[in-house]
């Protein structure tokens, strides 16, 4: 776990340089008063990431790596998944993006529907009454919010493209 | 003036103008416990409605549904670690643990009764100090904005939570996603890479809601089961009102640094409950118990944000110059309806008074159904967190589209949540994000305006007598955790020094 968090450490404190080199880039694009500020900023924290950076590499030579016998104790010692009752993040992070696709072609609403039951199956609930249920009084509770606050939701690719054909008829 | 002013309470008491306040309240509440959809949402949908409307009922209305979504904004923060709105991130910080800990019903006491004092004591200093406090903050130019800016963000270094450097970069992160869109002098278009979506700068409902609320379904997501179990959900609830009596100190700090923040331009209630929530825990004793479940560190963020709405008002009312996005709405409402607002505006007969009548009440409407109904919704954390996800996912979506109809929006809020999920599980100190991202505007547009005025020189800085002192403060801030250290081992070599002498006096 640790050295997951080091990886992921590492990867986003290049990720936060890189944008922050992009910026600085950037920056000499603009006019002296548009550029300054953003200039300052990037320098400073490209300045800073160089400075975590140098201090974790120094750390880590510092320390000596774990045995094969550690790691083998770590694993043993029995710490829960974070995945024993619910559902993973990336899973739950693929059916956010799945709605929103679902969003874009079918309209908020139907999207809404299948993303519920969907995300309700992949969290091991398997009263299929209950879920469809559930789905359908969420759709409905988003178009009825939808309707009292005037927002126009959107109706999708596909809703469109049948009305567009149906007016052109 | 007292006839004024009873006359004043008496027009505020007719019954149409108590069903609007109901109605106002009951309809922020709604829109506020909704994620991403805050008071600029609510009170611009209300705005229209109000045509019709008697100058007095309208303000009535629209101070209702301000004060109330403000409120409910805390319901999310503090049950399911979901913003409702960007007035109430640091809500979350100490909100969910004590809902984690089965005390639900205990913060959303403290956060009913943080909420009307926070608003108490923003209404005294609207009707007692207005034109005061007014006069003050217009005497402040560029130099001293861009100082207390810089006094807000010198805050990183306790929001960072030991992790220095991390905090550092995520604020500088923070300051870099605020540049994007037009530059606040020039217009110059600026880190937009040729998307027109980004011209206008990143939104700060959309982030937040991605950042804070996103995320933190992701993990509930993970974790399974339900949020928390619920202990005495009604008894809580009085025991939260009762604790926050016994808080005169925090009620008071938070409700000053609100209406600072309120009375300035461009600061406000979202950059009040972080800055509050920070300074409190910087006076704290016990500071390594906030983000733990500290009442404390609940209480400030409420009691600054309520304060701070109504301190918007204060420059709204006496100068005609909004401090917000929703004060701005305010205006528009008192000029549809013929009222101009500025020094004259308290000469203009029982109206003045029964509006400022009209806020009173809207406090005590929405702390009555807060406090009726907080147990009840307190039981929000029972639900399992297999149902509770989706709805709360569609849910953000929703109020991320909602606000602007930009389905683009959507996809930034995926893109933040991800963001979010992966500093939160990493344990990066997040709020440093977000005071980097809330004052990047304000720091650089006065940063600038002070160089045009001294010509390109950085004199005005610290030529300013205000200026000055509030830089001093900044550096004081900024070094005070290093201070502390030194002046700790010290005492603490003196204090081995000392002992080592007593036991060799003792050996002897």
């Amino acid at each position: 776990m640790k050295s997951y968090l080091w990886r992921f450490e590492t990867f986003a404190v290049v990720a936060i340089g890189f944008f922050s080199g992009l910026f600085l880039f950037q920056t000499y694009q603009y006019g002296r008063r548009a550029a300054l500020f953003p200039r300052i900023i990037s320098l400073t924290v490209l300045f800073l990431t160089a400075v975590f950076l140098y201090s974790r590499v120094h750390r880590i030579r510092k320390q000596k790596a774990p045995s094969s016998k550690e790691e083998t104790v770590r694993a043993a010692s029995g710490v829960k998944p974070a995945t024993a009752e619910g559902v993973n993040w990336l899973l739950t992070l693929a059916a956010a993006t799945g709605f929103l696709v679902f969003i874009y072609f079918i309209g908020f609403a139907a999207a809404t529907f299948f993303y519920v039951a969907a995300h309700l199956y992949l969290a091991g609930y398997h009263r299929h009454q209950v879920i469809w249920a559930f789905a359908a009084a969420m759709a409905i509770a988003m178009l009825g919010t939808a309707y009292l606050f005037a927002i126009p939701l959107p109706q999708g690719l596909v809703v469109d493209m049948i009305l567009e054909t149906a007016g052109g008829r | 003036m007292a006839e004024m002013w009873l006359q004043g309470f008496l027009v505020a008491f007719q019954g149409m103008n108590l069903l609007y306040l109901l109605i106002g309240t009951v309809f922020g509440l709604i829109v506020g416990a909704l994620p991403g959809l805050g008071p600029m949402f609510a009170v611009s949908l209300a705005l229209p409605l109000t045509y019709g409307m008697p100058a007095a009922s309208a303000i009535i209305l629209l101070s209702a549904i301000h004060a109330s979504t403000s409120y409910g904004d805390s319901f999310a923060s503090i049950l399911i670690n979901t913003p409702g709105g960007p007035t109430s991130v640091a809500s979350c910080w100490d909100g969910f643990p004590l809902a984690q800990k089965g005390k639900a019903g205990f913060a959303m006491g403290i956060s009913t009764a943080g909420a009307l004092t926070g608003g108490l004591i923003g209404w005294l200093s609207l009707v007692l100090i207005a034109p005061v406090l007014a006069e003050l903050s217009m005497g402040m130019g560029p130099a001293e904005y861009f100082m207390v800016g810089l006094l807000a963000l010198s805050l990183l270094s306790m929001a960072s939570e030991g992790e220095t450097i991390k905090g550092m970069i995520l604020g500088g992160f923070g300051l870099l996603l605020s540049f994007i869109g037009r530059d606040p002098i020039t217009a110059t278009k600026r880190f937009t890479w040729g998307i027109v979506y980004l011209e206008d700068g990143l939104p700060l409902a959309v982030v937040f809601v991605g950042l804070f609320a996103l995320s933190q379904i992701i993990m509930l997501a993970e974790q399974g089961g339900s949020v928390a179990e619920l202990r005495e959900a009604k008894r809580g609830v009085l025991e939260g009102v009762l604790n926050v009596l016994r808080r005169p100190v925090t009620i008071i700090r938070s409700g000053l640094v609100g209406i600072f923040m309120g009375i300035m331009p461009a600061l406000g209630p979202s950059t009040a409950n972080v800055i509050a929530y920070l300074v409190e825990k910087r006076s704290s004793r016990h500071p390594e118990t906030f983000g733990q479940g500290e009442p404390a560190g609940l209480l400030a963020p409420e009691v600054a944000k309520s304060s701070c709405i109504i301190g918007d008002l204060i420059p709204t009312f006496t100068l005609g110059v909004p401090g917000s996005g929703v004060t701005a709405l305010f205006l528009a409402a008192l000029i549809l309806h013929g009222i101009q607002p500025g020094p004259e505006f308290f000469g203009k007969g029982v109206l003045p008074y029964a509006v400022f009548a009209g806020i009173l009440l809207a406090q005590l409407t929405f702390f009555i159904l807060g406090l009726g109904f907080a147990g009840k919704i307190a039981k929000v954390v029972l639900v399992p967190n297999t149902f509770l996800v989706p709805v709360v996912v569609v849910l953000c979506f929703f109020g991320a589209f909602a606000a602007r109809n930009f389905l683009t929006d959507i996809v930034i809020t995926l893109v933040f949540g991800v963001i979010g999920f992966a500093l939160y599980k990493s344990k990066w100190p997040l709020p440093c994000l977000v005071l980097g991202f809330v004052l990047g505007d304000i720091l650089e547009a006065n940063f600038h305006r002070t160089l045009i005025i001294g010509h390109g020189s950085l004199t005005p800085f610290v030529t300013s007598p205000t200026s000055l002192v509030l830089f001093i403060t900044c550096v004081v801030l900024l070094c005070w955790p290093y201070i502390r250290t030194l002046a700790s081992r010290r005492s603490k070599s003196n204090y081995a020094l000392a002992r080592v002498s007593v036991e060799e006096e003792v050996e002897r």
